[in-house]
């Protein structure tokens, strides 16, 4: 089978090496276009933790990856002023606490603090909140009993390097890259499926299957085979960004940072050698201007380019695989980067697509007449992927909406806009069973779990009326010591580990990196 | 808040020894008993699930105690055989994650390489030869240590060990018999029952575990639009049997020409249940179904009140585990409901549903894709449930991909050996199979086999195992 992917920014090059890497020595070969005059949106320097084991996957040395990539840890994201201004929060990548007689710790936390006990915040009780907050990292062991071990970590990094790096590892084994700006794509008139690209060089590329990695416009998936687009831009009306980096400035903190403004939000990542910056907002709130204006107001150190501007649309494809095309990252869909989703999405796409890929060889391969290849599809692998990815989709948006919809804001349009908002039901309904007795609807199939529900809606001061009643039935004397002495372990453990500059300096043999306080 | 449950069954007296462990004193919860036990709790199948000895443990009920205060047997799961109009045979064994080193998943690799997922299966082969130890937790290498086992239990033996239980809690017990069910003026909630004492209890939370007579929730659902939706009749006889000779860990579960029928060997017996869908000597007649909304006003229905599967897989038994943690976690705060209620009857009718299609898949005989057929997606579906089953199955004969749902009561394992035992043969081989080094994998998987099958026949015999080891609990208590 030849397989052909359009677009070599993250998403091409993430799809390139783990297709290459889980069917190396076998029928597939894998050619991918890109062009350098087109260029890549670089989405997504930062992370969530199921990054590392796509890397581990493809046997990535995560020392070689992180130098190469200017990668830092990351433990989580902080949101500035989205419960009200002047309030930060951090939603880690890990549980608060353990449960106590097999209540969830956060239920027995919201008791003592009804009962006005003095048991500190619930971020007290995350390690890696704890950590982050002193801009400290240390590696989590193997014993997670321990709660210092209880934690996750990301990476933050520059995915420009990122898809540079995985390209390298790509062409080792095997993947042809071919430079050309695609003018034309032609159908199979039987079948409806891509069979040939046409280069602005003349060259011509024929392939069984293709992903489609070419970005917000969807040159295969929309342009060619008029997938369509479900629009969520009702919920979710970011419509624009703007991005710039700058140099580095401070400690080097272990989170990707998310500061709530009038009409969107800015981003602010740390790498090792400068700082990712970027404003997400609806072009009816804020004119490109004054987002721009904002966003050079608020940066760390000086400008290292002009600000770049991003358009793009909330929602998916209708048929994320339609015919013999898969769309895999911003051909996909969009959702705003608020918790660093993209890359996230992309990897999903990957794993799901690797799951259901097509027969390699096609024994009962039929040539159409004046056709090259007519790879016989299957509906049912297309049918499976269509629904696993949209319910990836769906369960992401409800939670970035969350965060817009979770605070009493209405400073702006914007926060008036969310005011009056009719929410999708599954978001109200979860909404609903927080907000009376602090109860998380739990799926298993999701990029967020339970504890990053519970930190962002007590990050964002939605406090719910009541509590679990079986923590009634715990000694309260009992929990409270629990209590004291996990937060004891966590301030020591956060103590005793290096400042995040300094682990790193160490960990990947770097000359002093910013500020090392 | 004033909790009364109703109901002689096994999901009376879990729910009440649950609820009174879990709530403090503020609470009060109560149980009216009637004398005669539920007769649905047959329905069990007389066989719990591999996670019962945490469930039990949870609600403070041990291991050794239920061995040693009821005839409760060791299980490593069921044993088809004859199975169906295609005369199926194979151990629907209880089994931790396969094997996942190998670069694809372990059912995938069995199937490339021709091989037998049963003889993978140290619970499957145990059970063939009556073997049972318990599996080691602290020798990950050892063949037995990825089995799982669950128990057998004589539903009248461990309905009277519970109910001595309920009467050490706090629980308030009234033995007496339903009079009737006395309604909220506007129909939409239960303000009291009546006893035929004359007595009259009123409480703010109603649980029926009447079983499939459903006492209490019937009322309500003739007011709500919500009926018990009938899925099939079907008749059941319970008969006592002598212990058989070399008693094995595992129901047989035998098709036969115009029924089917289990037999479960417990301690010092079998039980034979026999059911079919024509009625015969000394049966009991059972609508199976269930219902759209478990909890209706101020009421809940626990386990078979609520829905009534068929007992040829423990489905019912995880039922009833998920009905009672369900209702732990959302247990009212006061007389507003609406949430409760409302995200119980999500979490009850997923589950149901999912249990179901696990039933209803030990029934379906398709065992290969036609040429051309399309994805049940493209054509109309009867019902919601049969959309959950055709995807699971249909993705399965297509090229042997284990659909997953949120939170499924039965795991991706359970369906993997129940996939390969109803002899469900995938069209086409997983793609990741073809970079792997089949020499190397046939080499590792000719191993484990070969371990298996090294082990079993050192494991002792299941019923001197079990008296041995209650001779150590006497001796150790």
């Amino acid at each position: 089978m030849h397989l052909c992917i359009v677009g070599g920014g993250s998403a091409g090059w993430m799809t390139a090496a783990g297709l290459a890497k889980k069917f190396e020595n076998t029928a597939l070969t894998i050619t991918l276009v890109e062009s350098e005059e087109i260029g890549t949106v670089g989405v997504g320097e930062a992370t969530l933790p199921h990054i590392r084991f796509f890397n581990q996957t493809l046997g990535i040395d995560e020392r070689d990856f992180m130098r190469k990539t200017k990668a830092t840890f990351k433990l989580g994201i902080e949101f500035v002023n989205w419960g009200r201004k002047g309030q930060r929060y951090i939603h880690p990548f890990g549980d608060f606490g353990p449960p106590i007689q097999s209540i969830d710790f956060y239920q027995h936390w919201l008791h003592a603090q009804q009962q006005n006990q003095d048991v500190g915040a619930l971020s007290d009780y995350a390690y890696g909140i704890v950590a982050a907050q002193n801009n400290k990292f240390a590696m989590p062991k193997g014993d997670s009993s321990d709660i210092t071990n209880a934690f996750g970590y990301a990476y933050q990094f520059d995915s420009i390097l990122y898809a540079k790096y995985l390209r390298e590892f790509a062409e080792e084994r095997g993947v042809n890259r071919v430079e050309g700006k695609i003018v034309n794509t032609s159908l199979c008139e039987q079948s409806g499926n891509i069979h040939t690209l046409s280069l602005e060089s003349g060259q011509c590329i024929s392939a069984d299957f293709f992903i489609d990695c070419s970005g917000f416009r969807g040159l295969l998936i929309e342009q060619a085979l008029h997938s369509g687009y479900q629009d969520w831009s009702r919920w979710l009306p970011a419509n624009s960004a703007v991005a710039v980096p700058c140099e580095s400035a401070g400690e080097l903190g272990p989170y990707t940072r998310a500061t709530a403004q009038d009409s969107g939000w800015i981003w602010r990542i740390p790498l090792q050698h400068r700082t990712g910056n970027g404003y997400v907002y609806c072009n009816d709130f804020i004119s490109d201007d004054n987002a721009k204006d904002t966003l050079m107001g608020q940066l760390d150190g000086k400008a290292l380019s002009s600000p770049r501007q991003l358009r793009f649309k909330t929602g998916r494809r209708n048929q994320f695989w339609k015919n013999n095309v898969v769309a895999i990252g911003l051909s996909a869909g969009f959702l705003e980067p608020l918790e660093s989703t993209s890359i996230d999405l992309i990897q999903s796409g990957i794993t799901k697509l690797i799951e259901l890929f097509p027969e390699l060889e096609d024994a009962s391969k039929t040539t159409v007449a004046g056709e090259p290849s007519a790879y016989k599809l299957n509906h049912f692998d297309m049918d499976e992927y269509n629904a696993q990815m949209s319910l990836e989709y769906e369960r992401i948006r409800d939670f970035l909406l969350l965060h817009y919809v979770a605070n009493e804001k209405d400073d702006s349009p914007m926060w008036q806009y969310y005011r009056e908002m009719e929410l999708p039901q599954s978001l109200e309904d979860k909404l609903d069973a927080w907000l009376h007795r602090g109860y998380i609807q739990r799926y298993e199939i999701g990029a967020f779990l339970p504890p990053s529900w519970v930190a962002v809606m007590l990050g964002q001061n939605l406090t719910p009326k009541n509590v679990d009643p079986r923590v009634q039935n715990t000694e309260a004397k009992y929990s409270l010591e629990v209590a004291r002495n996990m937060r004891k372990r966590i301030h020591e453990g956060s103590q005793q580990a290096q400042s995040h500059a300094k682990f790193l300096e160490h960990y990947l043999g770097l000359n002093t990196l910013g500020n090392t306080q | 808040m004033k909790i009364v449950i109703y109901g002689n069954s096994i999901a009376a007296y879990l729910s009440s020894i649950a609820l009174s462990k879990a709530l403090d004193e503020g609470s009060k919860v109560s149980l009216i008993l009637p004398k005669e036990q539920s007769q649905s709790d047959m329905l069990y199948g007389g066989s719990t699930s591999p996670d019962a000895y945490d469930f039990h443990l949870s609600l403070g009920i041990s291991e050794p105690e239920l061995l040693l205060k009821t005839n409760s047997a060791f299980s490593f799961g069921t044993h088809y055989s004859n199975w169906t109009d295609k005369q199926l045979r194979w151990v629907q064994a209880f089994n931790l994650p396969f094997p996942s080193h190998f670069g694809a998943e372990f059912h995938q690799i069995l199937l490339q390489q021709k091989e037998n997922l049963q003889d993978y299966l140290f619970g499957a082969q145990a059970s063939l030869q009556g073997r049972f130890a318990h599996p080691p937790q602290n020798k990950p290498a050892l063949p037995l240590s990825r089995a799982e086992y669950a128990y057998h239990f004589d539903a009248a033996s461990i309905a009277s060990f519970l109910r001595e239980r309920v009467s050490q809690s706090k629980v308030t017990v009234h033995s007496a018999e339903l009079d009737s069910v006395e309604l909220t003026q506007n129909k939409t909630s239960v303000k009291s029952l009546r006893l035929h004492t004359g007595e009259t209890i009123n409480a703010d939370f109603f649980i029926d575990c009447s079983g499939s007579e459903r006492k209490v929730i019937a009322k309500l659902q003739q007011h709500a639009d919500c009926a018990f939706e009938v899925k099939s009749n079907m008749y059941f006889s319970l008969e006592d049997r002598d212990i058989a000779e070399s008693p094995r860990p595992c129901i047989s579960a035998t098709g036969h020409q115009s029924h089917w029928q289990c037999e479960v060997p417990l301690q010092n017996k079998r039980q034979l249940l026999r059911v079919s869908r024509q009625t015969f000597a000394n049966a009991e007649a059972f609508q199976l179904g269930h219902s759209a909304k478990a909890w209706l006003g101020n009421c809940v229905a626990i386990s078979h009140a609520a829905a009534l599967l068929s007992p040829h897989s423990n489905a019912s038994y995880r039922l009833l585990k998920r009905d009672i943690e369900r209702l732990l976690e959302l247990i009212p705060i006061h007389s507003d409901m609406d949430m409760e209620r409302k995200e119980y009857n999500r979490r009850y009718l997923l589950d149901v549903d999912h249990a179901g299609i696990f039933c209803d898949a030990l029934f379906d005989t398709r065992q290969k894709l036609d040429k051309d057929e399309m994805p049940a997606t493209a054509r109309a579906q009867d019902n919601r449930a049969d959309a959950l089953l055709n995807r699971k199955i249909e993705q399965f004969l297509n090229r042997g991909l284990l659909v997953n749902y949120d939170l499924e009561p039965f795991n991706l394992e359970d369906w993997s050996i129940m996939h390969c035992g109803m002899q469900r043969e995938p069209r086409r081989r997983d793609s990741l199979c073809s970079s792997l080094n089949q020499n190397t994998i046939a080499l590792e998987l000719n191993k484990m086999k070969e371990a298996i099958s090294i082990l079993v026949p050192k494991v002792p015999p299941c019923d001197a195992y079990t008296v041995k080891y209650k001779e150590y609990l006497k001796k150790k208590s």
